[in-house]
């Protein structure tokens, strides 16, 4: 047979191979589609018959965040506490805990990323906004959720606004930095911060959202807590350090419901709670 | 163009079969034969990264890690007013709030200055003020604490430093002490850089409970050893059942190999209630009752080394490569309870160390029917030359069982004096009991 011949029929072999396994795929994407949709639905009644509303829509489905292991990085620290402070003196007090020292403040950092720097005489901010704020701290090299700011008055001048971390654009919900202020001057910043740049850690694949909520609903259930709508389901990560400064960025799922906000663990399903 | 056309399909070709393999991939009927195919698996691998779902291990450490050989069994945090929350017989409880204070313990053990010598009552005057309270229930070389909790050794913390009863304490300005009591009934007090407030963050996530120190109780427990802890509703503990793992959950072969003893080298023999496995220079004593004796009866080469940096090992290498051995052997098998280290000693005769380890259910100890220790590691320079394993597996379904409250044993211990401790006996029925002791 002619070699051209040979090869129109390897192509049409090829074409309706190709539109099978095309097939096949559709087929499993909407077969998928439904038994998400009555996957959705289920879980809606479950919680419902267990007095909790929740709208399907509140169900978004996301990626494995992965585990990241994050070890101190000094240098690092210093040029955090540097963009406040000038130019610092550093003294080590044992016990992993640093001090920073400058004629403007101290800044004192321990190993698991808890962290305070406390201003002598303050410095005046012209711009105080939210956005300006969060632009602030990014020069520190801290992401924040704008989203997540709480700012707190004291007649009518400003005296703290507090955020919540992020890693690659996702919420560490035990990580929040609260800015104080006293007549528009910044005086002390304080909180919790990832000890350095996270890298890629492995770890157990993370829970889906329908497997936290019903780990969720469970740990409800066992503790008695009043909850009645679930508003909306969003994964991030919970960071653990040790006093040597080696720590570990977690998957959890937070909650967040009428009463209040919960944090399942995204490995274990157990809840667990972050103090505001 | 004739020869166009011909190469046009060939390319169509190359194409459609990159696509059909694309397409099948997609549908997941192929998922399976993927993954047993490891050249296959790879291409997965390689396809998933460049998606950037895939996490890489994280780099492995060359340097020797240590972990806590014992943690605290009985807990208190003290408020601002002197109230105590006490914590006893509950692993869940101890488990959080060692969570909530070991970064403090850390911070305060590595930060402390040189130890200054304190009277007995500025150490109960700590015990009462605002902090929190560790009790080991047997001393801890504070050197091996440190190295545990902060990754690093403090130069001023030598052999001669051990506490089994750790205080952080605040004081009125603001600045936060470790106190501790030694093996010889010392009381010390160090300054440290802990911040007041991780140790008042710490303190308003507990609650008084009504916990008493013996010695605040006055006169009444005047006998007793004054900072025996004693705490209200303590009238039962966990039912915990013991059982024998040995055959059903660990293979003689693979303690032979936790051994180091190659399982098709080894000559065995029955002798009184025991297998016996002999290699050059050491054998292994397996008894039916689930205990292992070993001893090296020569030079031992490279079994059972204990990893050291430096000339020669410290304390704590050892008591790292004495734990890390015991937890590798028994600790996989033992169930609900965790493997403390509950003391050393040194023989002045041939320069040995030997290490002591216990079973703890719930913080209470676990006291063995066929061994006074669940193990005993003797190293001799840089080798496990004798050991003594008693495996067990210990389970708790979440019933509780009776226990003579902490208060009643306490005012029956006033007669006679000493510490009373509530222990588990192993009785041989398969359910330990609860009894007090004392010490």
């Amino acid at each position: 047979m002619e070699q051209s011949k040979i090869k129109n029929i390897i192509i049409i072999i090829l074409l309706i191979v190709n539109i099978i396994f095309l097939a096949l795929y559709l087929i499993g994407r909407i077969e998928t589609g439904k038994l998400e949709k009555k996957t959705k639905e289920d879980l809606v009644r479950i919680l419902d018959s267990h007095g909790i509303a929740m709208d399907m829509s509140v169900i978004k489905e996301y990626g494995d965040l992965g585990s990241y292991e994050v070890l101190r990085d000094l240098e690092g620290e210093k040029a955090v506490a540097e963009t406040v402070l000038g130019e610092c003196e550093v003294n080590d007090l044992g016990g992993n805990i640093y001090q920073y020292l400058s004629p403007l403040g101290e800044g004192i950092f321990r190993g698991n990323g808890e962290f305070s720097i406390t201003l002598a005489s303050g410095i005046p901010l012209t711009d105080t906004s939210v956005r300006a704020l969060a632009a602030y701290l990014g020069k520190m090299n801290i992401a924040v959720e704008l989203e997540s700011a709480e700012a707190e008055y004291s007649g009518a001048n400003l005296s703290s606004v507090r955020f919540t971390t992020m890693f690659e654009d996702n919420p560490i919900f035990n990580c929040r930095i609260t800015m104080s202020f006293t007549d528009s001057k910044l005086m002390s910043i304080y909180g919790r911060r990832l000890t350095s740049t996270p890298a890629p850690a492995s770890s157990e694949p993370m829970i889906g959202v329908y497997t936290a909520l019903i780990s969720f609903l469970s740990e409800v259930k066992q503790a008695n807590l009043i909850c009645n709508e679930i508003t909306a389901v969003t994964p991030g990560y919970s960071f653990s350090a040790s006093v040597s400064g080696s720590g570990r960025l977690v998957q959890y799922w937070c909650v967040s419901t009428d009463v209040g906000k919960y944090y399942v663990n995204g490995l274990t399903g157990e809840m667990s709670s972050f103090p505001d | 163009m004739k020869r166009y056309w011909e190469t046009g399909k060939t390319v169509l070709i190359f194409l459609l079969i990159a696509s059909a393999v694309f397409l099948a991939g997609k549908t997941g009927y192929f998922d399976e034969f993927i993954g047993s195919a490891p050249a296959l698996s790879r291409i997965s691998g390689w396809l998933d990264s460049l998606k950037g779902s895939a996490a890489t291990p994280a780099p492995a450490g060359g340097e020797l890690s240590f972990a806590e050989a014992a943690k605290p069994v009985y807990a208190v945090v003290t408020g601002i007013g002197g109230h105590h929350c006490g914590i006893k017989y509950d692993s869940a409880q101890l488990s959080a709030f060692y969570s909530d204070t070991s970064n403090i313990l850390g911070e305060a053990l590595g930060s402390s200055s040189s130890p200054q010598e304190i009277s007995e009552d500025d150490w109960r005057d700590a015990l009462s003020s605002a902090g929190i309270y560790f009790d080991y229930l047997n001393p801890l070389p504070l050197s091996a604490l440190t190295r545990w909790l902060v990754g690093s050794e403090i130069s001023h913390w030598d052999a001669r430093h051990s506490a089994r009863r750790i205080c952080i304490s605040g004081s009125d300005d603001g600045d936060v002490f470790l106190y501790y009591t030694d093996s010889e009934g010392g009381f010390y007090r160090s300054q440290t850089a802990v911040q007041y407030s991780s140790l008042a963050e710490c303190m308003a996530k507990y609650l008084p409970n009504n916990t008493q120190y013996a010695f605040e109780f006055g006169e009444d427990f005047n006998n007793i050893d004054p900072y025996t802890l004693i705490m209200p509703g303590t009238g039962r503990v966990p039912m915990v059942g013991s059982s024998n793992p040995v055959y059903d959950r660990i293979p003689p072969d693979k303690i032979l190999v936790g051994f180091e003893m190659n399982p098709n080298l080894a000559s065995q023999y029955q002798e009184m209630g025991a297998v016996v496995y002999m290699m050059e220079n050491c054998y292994l004593r397996l008894y039916d009752s689930g205990l292992a004796v070993y001893k090296a009866t020569g030079e031992t080469g490279e079994r059972l080394k204990i990893k050291y940096s430096g000339g020669e090992p410290g304390l704590n290498e050892l008591l790292e490569g004495a734990r890390s051995f015991v937890l590798n052997l028994v600790g996989g098998t033992s169930g609900s309870a965790e493997l403390y280290y509950t003391g050393h000693s040194f023989s002045s005769a041939d320069g040995s160390v030997t290490f002591t380890f216990d079973y703890f259910v719930s913080g209470i100890p676990v006291r063995l029917m066929d061994s006074p220790h669940a193990a005993i590691i003797k190293i001799s320079r840089d080798a496990i030359t004798e050991a003594r394993l008693c495996f067990r597996s210990f389970s708790s379904s979440g019933a509780f069982t009776p226990a003579l409250p902490d208060l009643q044993a306490a005012v029956l211990a006033a007669g006679e004096g000493g510490e009373p401790v509530l222990e588990y006996f192993e009785s041989g029925g398969g359910v330990l009991s609860p009894q007090w002791t004392s010490r």
